[in-house]
């Protein structure tokens, strides 16, 4: 019957819904309610007839979870709205649940005395942090993550190079990221669905996080903090202690990681998914990083920090590095492994460019297809006015595009 | 939008009181457009309207049919295509528990659920956005904007999302969604809650555009967004929801790029949609009294526009007048206008004359609003002087 709203659903309303469908008898007729439990129903007990007022059900209203509200589903609450609290203190139903009074004004500051602590497993010299823990890695896992970084660092390297000469339009480099891009990746499996995007915090970030931990989504939320969107540094962008203390703000569990740290990243990520799998939840991961390259192929970072300041980042603080003297400590890798992948890498790059620029342009068709399912009649019109323009001025058109 | 939070829940009410007071006369004149095309009966269906198109053709189904308002037909449509595909699934502010501002998913989340009826959050570009990347995994989201102004939120995701997906992923992802929901100008509901949406998403890639402005156009065009591969934005009008009209029992989908002859005349094509229709059909009703014979043909398909019935029409006539509730730059009629001028300019008698509302925002005073909508008077003057 509602086979996808079962099989791909795996937060745990899904799975407590497959538990009801499974569990429960057949209503009968006289057990028939206003609302009957259906597998599908997020909130497991109907609102009293009296409550469904205004734009929802007063118990989703009062912020509690499904599981809650079966629980108190028979608790009343006192007349006056008053409930004692401990001492002097008074606490008081309100939309969203009870809060405790207090007779000062306090404010909550701006910012806590401590930012949120990072988390982080190998120490600048790729040496484990002694008592850290972290999930470990197979040696061939742990190659092939150093393996991808490597390519990742090459290839930006000559891709950058080839929009310099011109032979492609644009292109940005994870320059000083590399262990972010390849670790994250590392921890999750083939069939998770990963949505890269590269987007500097908009208005959309706050509604998902919302969404999510509202909807109890599965759903890893990882954002790269490096330092800068462009030219504007992060504390002309927000005030807040970075993207991690957003978590608690939306009621999502959240922790920092050190960026440059592949290994941390990594468990960090491994963790994460776990924990949105195994209790229905989303997880905000912040990790810290520095954006050793340009924003892009069209941008010179030059001009709006100190060259020095990449440097230090770009050499000392390289996470590719850093994973190498982990990976090599273990006596899994040497000097010869490195120049060898070094140069094979560079190799296939160089290839896949030359098979590519050798590649036929797509044909004229293409500019109409897949604009609906199928070409409309206007389209198809539009198509045979080019086709005709071109036929009848072809030098002023290029000549490797397919008529 | 915290003032307009208030006018939620007061909009309804309003409207439906407003529609309520105009349904009677709406409705009759849909009922004379019904009759009207039985009387002219062959050649309303012989424009190569299909059987389950042509109105006539409920008249002359099996069963009797059944009345519903508007926001019933809609819901109808929705209910049957729910039950039919697991995969139909509604989002919008309000549409599970409370059955939506206007109704069209009343009683749905008590048959659903409230998982395949879900109430989100009020952020119109996220949740905008969910529909699109559910639609991407094979789900068919109907997402309903309480109120068509407030998609402007959503335009990011209607246009980049929406639009464009199908032919940025070669194909790869199709954006099955519909999204709907009420616009026009109200009654007194502000500038802001005024809007005609269908201006400013004509121009979107991979987009399709629809408006009803009947039950029975409604429910057909409905189960047809939904079953389209495409994108499809279906406008309705928050006066229009009151509407009561004879519809069949059977089953029937309309064709989603499909005009609809609702009056055939011989004298002047006049080409409208949505609630203009009934101003149209009002003014039609005085102009066959002066001894004119227009031809009216409510568009339904914004975008694509139906070409072949419209110029089937101007061939016979000659003559055009657009009527729209669009501004007057860059509406549906100035689209349409330069359509019709690409395609049927040496069919025309006389220049194209298109009725629209002024550059303005809406007004809240009631005078003032009533001044920016195209007025029957202001028909029947145009169609005097077209055909002089």
């Amino acid at each position: 019957m509602a086979a996808p709203w079962l099989a791909r659903a795996s937060s745990q309303l899904a799975r407590r819904a497959a538990r009801r469908l499974l569990s429960s008898p057949a209503a009968a007729p006289s057990q028939h309610r206003l609302c009957p439990p259906g597998p599908w129903l997020l909130s497991s007990v109907p609102p009293p007839a009296g409550d469904r007022r205004g734009f929802c059900s007063v118990r989703r209203f009062t912020g509690e979870s499904s599981a809650a509200a079966v629980a108190v589903a028979d608790e009343e609450a006192p007349e006056n709205g008053l409930v004692a609290g401990g001492g002097d203190q008074q606490a008081i139903d309100f939309p969203g649940g009870k809060v405790s009074f207090v007779a000062e004004m306090n404010f909550l500051p701006e910012s806590q005395r401590e930012r949120i602590n990072c988390y982080r497993v190998l120490d600048d010299d790729g040496r484990t942090i002694s008592g850290s823990i972290f999930q470990e890695v197979s040696k061939e896992l742990a190659i092939k993550m150093y393996s991808e970084m490597v390519t990742l660092q090459v290839m930006d390297t000559i891709f950058f190079e080839a929009q310099r000469q011109g032979r492609i339009s644009f292109y940005l480099t994870s320059h000083g990221e590399e262990a972010i891009n390849i670790a994250s990746a590392a921890a999750l499996t083939i069939d998770d669905i990963v949505l890269p995007q590269m987007k500097n915090v908009q208005g959309d970030f706050h509604a998902a996080l919302n969404f999510a931990a509202v909807m109890e989504a599965p759903v890893i939320f990882f954002c790269r903090n490096n330092g800068w969107a462009i030219s504007t540094p992060t504390n002309e962008q927000f005030r807040s202690d970075g993207a991690v203390i957003r978590g608690q703000a939306y009621g999502m569990r959240s922790i920092r990681v050190d960026g440059n740290d592949a290994l941390a990243v990594y468990s960090a990520v491994h963790t994460a998914r776990e924990m949105a799998i195994k209790e229905g939840r989303p997880i905000l991961v912040e990790a810290l990083t520095y954006r050793v390259s340009h924003h892009s192929t069209s941008d010179d970072s030059t001009k709006y920090r100190p060259v020095d300041e990449i440097e230090h980042w770009r050499t000392v603080r390289d996470p590719v590095s850093r994973y190498r003297k982990w990976v090599q400590g273990n006596g899994w890798w040497c000097d010869a492994d490195e120049s060898e992948l070094r140069n094979n890498v560079r190799q296939e790059l160089l290839k896949a460019i030359q098979v590519a620029e050798r590649m036929p342009k797509p044909p004229l068709s293409e500019l109409f297809t897949d604009v609906y399912d199928e070409v409309p009649s206007n389209l198809r019109e539009q198509e045979r006015l080019l086709r005709d323009t071109i036929k009848k001025h072809p030098a002023d058109y290029p000549a490797d595009v397919h008529i | 939008m915290a003032a307009a939070s208030s006018l939620h829940a007061t909009a309804a009410p309003v409207a439906a009181a407003a529609a309520g007071s105009r349904s009677v006369s709406a409705a009759r004149s849909v009922r004379v457009a019904g009759s009207g095309a039985a009387r002219a009966g062959g050649r309303m269906v012989a424009r190569a309207a299909t059987k389950a198109d042509s109105p006539a053709s409920a008249a002359s189904s099996k069963s009797d049919g059944h009345e519903v308002l508007l926001f019933e037909a809609l819901r109808e449509a929705l209910i049957e295509e729910m039950k039919v595909d697991p995969t139909v699934c509604v989002f919008g502010e309000d549409v599970g528990h409370y059955g939506g501002s206007y109704k069209v998913t009343k009683g749905l989340a008590d048959m659903f659920g409230d998982l395949r009826v879900l109430d989100t959050p009020i952020a119109e570009n996220s949740f905008t956005g969910m529909g699109v990347g559910a639609a991407m995994k094979g789900l068919r989201p109907v997402i309903e904007g309480m109120n068509m102004g407030f998609l402007l939120l959503a335009y990011n995701q209607i246009s980049n999302n929406c639009g464009m997906l199908h032919y940025t992923s070669g194909g790869q992802f199709k954006i099955p969604v519909v999204i709907r929901g009420p616009g026009g100008v109200g009654r007194q509901l502000g500038a802001e809650h005024s809007q005609r949406l269908e201006s400013y998403f004509q121009s979107i890639p991979g987009l399709q555009m629809v408006a009803c402005s009947t039950p029975y156009n409604a429910k057909g065009l409905m189960k047809a967004a939904i079953r389209s591969e495409n994108p499809v934005v279906l406008f309705e009008h928050v006066l229009l929801y009151n509407l009561k009209e004879k519809i069949p029992d059977e089953e029937y989908v309309l064709c989603l790029e499909e005009a609809e002859m609702v009056r055939p005349g011989e004298h002047v094509t006049i080409l409208t949609y949505s609630r203009m229709r009934y101003h149209v059909m009002q003014a039609a009703k005085t102009l066959v009294n002066k001894g004119y014979d227009p031809e009216v043909i409510d568009i339904r398909s914004l975008k694509p526009f139906d070409l072949h019935t419209i110029g089937n029409s101007i061939k016979k006539t000659h003559r055009v007048l657009i009527v729209e509730e669009c501004m007057r730059t860059g509406g549906i009629g100035a689209s349409l206008r330069s359509a019709i001028i690409d395609n049927f300019w040496d069919y025309l008698d006389a220049p194209i004359m298109c009725l629209s509302s002024q550059d303005v925002p809406t007004p809240y005073a009631a005078p003032l609003e009533d001044a920016t909508v195209v007025q029957p008077a202001q028909i029947v003057a145009a169609v005097e002087q077209i055909c002089q």
